[in-house]
């Protein structure tokens, strides 16, 4: 009998802050045996900016044009690169499992390749032939349309990540600073060769195609059962804790 | 302090600030878009880094990183000597 896990479909009900307080929650609730290795869905209703852990809000983006504007600046969990949260078309997904459900997720750049691998694999049943690429990334004919980012915490992993259906890259230049540095050794001279969207490819696809991919994905990579659930009492009073005292702080997500 | 960017091949982009004197590190903030794990170390390095020598750091945090089980991704001792080098 195939395991069972948890599926949130897409919701846009919270703000940024909560996204990740949610995340956070469901991480802390899965590693202590509470809840069910779950698969999350969730999009951007206005535009909003994260950054990684190890970034500073300053170097990477226009913080004054993100004030401007009423962009929210969020800073996740986990590390990685800064993201133009585009409400036009992005899927996004979290997947929160315990590093013991299988041996590949014991070390880190395994569990990348075989959480992606989920990832791509699930875009291939749409037909869309999609390969890992470096440490985090999906690329589809040379060009990104995916990044992901990964924390562990407390034996179990939660990997978060944006599949692009479309993308405004204008409005991604307004807010995030590039630095020169890390297009120079891709020799890529702008940024739109670099990043590519699904919509490019597919026009036709959708995001709840996109999200019914991801899933099966996910059900064939990992052998799991998806079951529609919602957040436990737990869970919801544990996000709500987390937003008030973190996530929705200057502190949290304008340091360093 | 002084900044730099600098990307190794096939790495994460470090940005680092620090402060040098006579070939050490000061002070030192290493900020960029790669992994660690677990993420909290990366204050215990910048603490280890201060007062050590630029020359030889590589190979020195490294050893400290493997001594402490740290995790880096796209990222090594040897690449923020580097980075430091070009600051200094």
């Amino acid at each position: 009998m195939k395991p069972e896990a948890r599926l949130m479909p897409t919701d846009s009900v919270e703000d940024s802050f909560m996204k990740m307080a949610v995340d956070e929650a469901i991480l802390v609730s899965v590693a202590e045996g509470r809840s069910l290795p779950t698969l999350r869905f969730y999009k951007w209703e206005k535009p909003a900016v994260a950054i990684g852990f190890f970034q500073s809000a300053q170097q990477e983006l226009d913080v004054e044009q993100c004030r401007q504007d009423q962009v929210e600046i969020f800073r996740r969990i986990s590390g990685g690169g800064a993201v133009y949260k585009d409400p036009k078309g992005e899927i996004n997904y979290s997947f929160v499992v315990p590093e013991s459900y299988n041996p590949e997720l014991a070390e880190v750049m395994a569990s990348y390749k075989l959480i992606g691998k989920a990832v791509v694999q699930g875009l291939r049943t749409l037909g869309i032939e999609a390969e890992l690429a470096g440490i985090n990334d999906i690329i589809l004919k040379g060009r990104k349309i995916s990044g992901n980012a990964q924390t562990r915490k407390l034996g179990a992993i939660l990997q978060h990540g944006t599949v692009l259906l479309d993308f405004d890259v204008e409005k991604m230049l307004r807010y995030l600073k590039i630095p020169r540095e890390k297009l120079s050794d891709k020799q890529v001279k702008e940024i739109r060769h670099r990043v590519g969207t699904i919509k490019e490819f597919f026009p036709r696809l959708g995001f709840i195609e996109l999200e019914q991919g991801i899933i099966k994905g996910f059900e064939r990579v990992f052998g799991l059962i998806f079951t529609q659930g919602e957040l436990s009492d737990y869970e919801h009073e544990l996000a709500q804790r987390l937003y008030r005292e973190k996530y929705s702080k200057d502190d949290w997500n304008l340091k360093r | 302090m002084k900044h730099i960017d600098y990307k190794p091949k096939d790495g994460k982009l470090l940005r680092i600030d620090a402060e040098v004197c006579e070939g050490k590190v000061a002070e030192i903030k290493i900020n960029g878009d790669f992994f660690l794990y677990p993420e909290e170390a990366i204050f215990q390095i910048e603490e280890f880094v201060k007062g050590k020598e630029i020359e030889g750091l590589g190979k020195v945090l490294d050893a400290f990183m493997e001594k402490n089980q740290f995790r880096p991704i796209g990222f090594s001792g040897e690449d923020i000597e580097h980075a430091l080098r070009m600051i200094n």
